[in-house]
């Protein structure tokens, strides 16, 4: 049952990422930074991060799957998506050991995160010829504007998940 | 622990090397779908048309909002303009007409201008913006195959890179690279058109690069507007992709490049319209290449003497 839920949760932010770039005005949208939604990574992480069981490899076959699924569904190019997402998942799995359970770790997490999936993605599109962009560039344009959109995106998801998982864990103990 | 990240390691060395046969299978297979694909792209595609009816209603209405501040003021242009249009369809609908006729005489019955249209909605747009592509809500069974034109009233906005049962992805112009060349042409009322290709686009200056191919020793000209021609074979002619922006000598001189602007904005989306060139699908070509083509020569030949003697 938990499984099915995450598993429509996870669908849902999988779509609504595709829709996510037409909520923005077209002013930001025009401007030469790009801004990349990783809410599926972003969700699995904080997931990851909430959880106190040793099953985190649970969500980095999440993260396989789906990274996969985004790689059908938005870039014809398989592998990139759910190499990078699974990485970068296992990245979370090893910061989560370290770091407490507070929202200033839980974004630290979802950046470094982010820093893996990008860097993945940025490396194999360089080396396939789909983009030519010097790293720097890419660093201000790209990758700083994807962070700070994320983020934000983990700040408002964050009470929720919290929420979610403490009414769990009550449930648990009751 | 040393066992264990042995184990990660050799699970990653997996991971890469799936990676790699998955990018080589998807680089290969670059204008078709596996099966599996399309199963997931197809049922996807139904969720999204299905998310994309609310949050379009809502994009709507916010910018109907802002555009009703100037609604007056356009009323009042739109006005004048209507009245100029009604002279200019009457002249568009005799000359039509006239077209008709001439082309019944000369028994020419494929124009370069025919098309078949198919309405299509977006209904989701790549989060990875590198690649630049669109999914729209119509695929194989309502007609569309690949390397068909995408086109809105404004102008051109790409072409169908692959097209599943129900779906189909759609590369914008925005990121067109040196496998999507469209051949294009400089109209001029006086003087001779200008041929070129339209080889890329420039990620720097945002815009097209249209690189001359024939000199008609007239001179490119910033504003002056480049349509698709006919040449290239999958796109229907007279399509408005841009306007020229600026004009620049390539590397070694020999030939100009310009910047082209595009006609539409990519970034607006909403409806498009699939365009096919009409009664050139690839089974009717299959069918009879050899037969069209020499009449086609035989026709253009008879249409050619016939200019000249005229």
């Amino acid at each position: 049952m938990k499984h099915f839920i995450l598993t429509i949760i996870l669908f849902g932010l999988l779509v609504s990422e595709g829709v996510a770039l037409e909520l923005l005005p077209e002013s930001i949208i025009n401007l030469s930074n790009i801004i990349v939604p990783h809410w599926l990574l972003i969700f699995l992480v904080l997931i990851n991060f909430f959880n106190d069981g040793d099953k985190s490899y649970v969500f980095i076959i999440y993260a396989i799957i789906f990274g996969l699924l985004v790689d059908i569904v938005y870039t014809d190019i398989l592998g990139v998506y759910m190499f990078a997402y699974g990485i970068s998942l296992f990245v979370s799995t090893l910061l989560k050991r370290i770091l407490q359970e507070n929202i200033i770790m839980a974004i630290l997490t979802g950046i470094l995160s982010i820093i893996t999936a990008e860097a993945v993605i940025s490396g194999v599109y360089t080396i396939i010829n789909i983009t030519n962009v010097y790293w720097l560039d890419n660093l201000f344009d790209r990758l700083f504007p994807t962070i700070i959109a994320n983020v934000i995106f983990l700040i408002v998801i964050y009470p929720i998940v919290k929420y979610i998982f403490s009414k769990y864990s009550n449930e648990a103990y009751n | 622990m040393s066992f264990l990240k042995r184990k990660s390691l050799f699970v990653m060395l997996i991971g890469i090397i799936l990676m790699v046969v998955l990018i080589g299978y998807s680089l290969t297979n670059k204008d078709k779908f596996s099966t599996p694909e399309k199963l997931v792209k197809d049922s996807v595609g139904w969720v999204q048309g299905i998310a994309y009816k609310p949050v379009d209603f809502i994009v709507d209405s916010i910018s109907n909002l802002q555009n009703l501040k100037m609604t007056y003021d356009e009323n009042q242009v739109l006005r004048e303009k209507i009245t100029e249009y009604k002279t200019l369809a009457l002249e568009n609908r005799e000359l039509e007409k006239e077209n008709g006729e001439l082309r019944k005489a000369l028994e020419l019955n494929e124009s370069k201008r025919d098309y078949d249209s198919i309405n299509a909605t977006v209904i989701a747009r790549s989060p990875e913006r590198w690649l630049e592509q669109i999914t729209i809500d119509r695929g194989k069974k309502h007609g569309i195959e690949e390397n068909m034109a995408v086109i809105t009233a404004e102008g051109m906005i790409g072409k169908v890179q692959k097209s599943s049962h129900l779906t189909s992805s759609v590369q914008l112009l925005t990121g067109f690279d040196n496998l999507n060349r469209i051949s294009a042409i400089v109209k001029r009322e006086k003087g001779a058109d200008t041929f070129g290709l339209i080889e890329r686009y420039d990620q720097d200056t945002e815009s097209l690069v249209f690189r001359v191919i024939e000199d008609s020793k007239q001179e490119l000209k910033e504003g002056e507007k480049v349509f698709s021609s006919n040449l290239g074979g999958s796109y229907p002619a007279d399509i408005l992709i841009g306007e020229i922006k600026e004009v620049v000598q390539d590397q070694y001189g020999l030939t100009k490049t310009a910047l082209i602007k595009p006609a539409a904005n990519v970034y607006d989306l909403n409806n498009v319209i699939v365009v096919d060139r009409s009664l050139l699908t690839s089974l009717e070509i299959e069918k009879d290449e050899a037969e069209s083509k020499t009449l086609e020569d035989e026709e253009t030949e008879e249409a050619i003497d016939e200019d000249e003697e005229l």
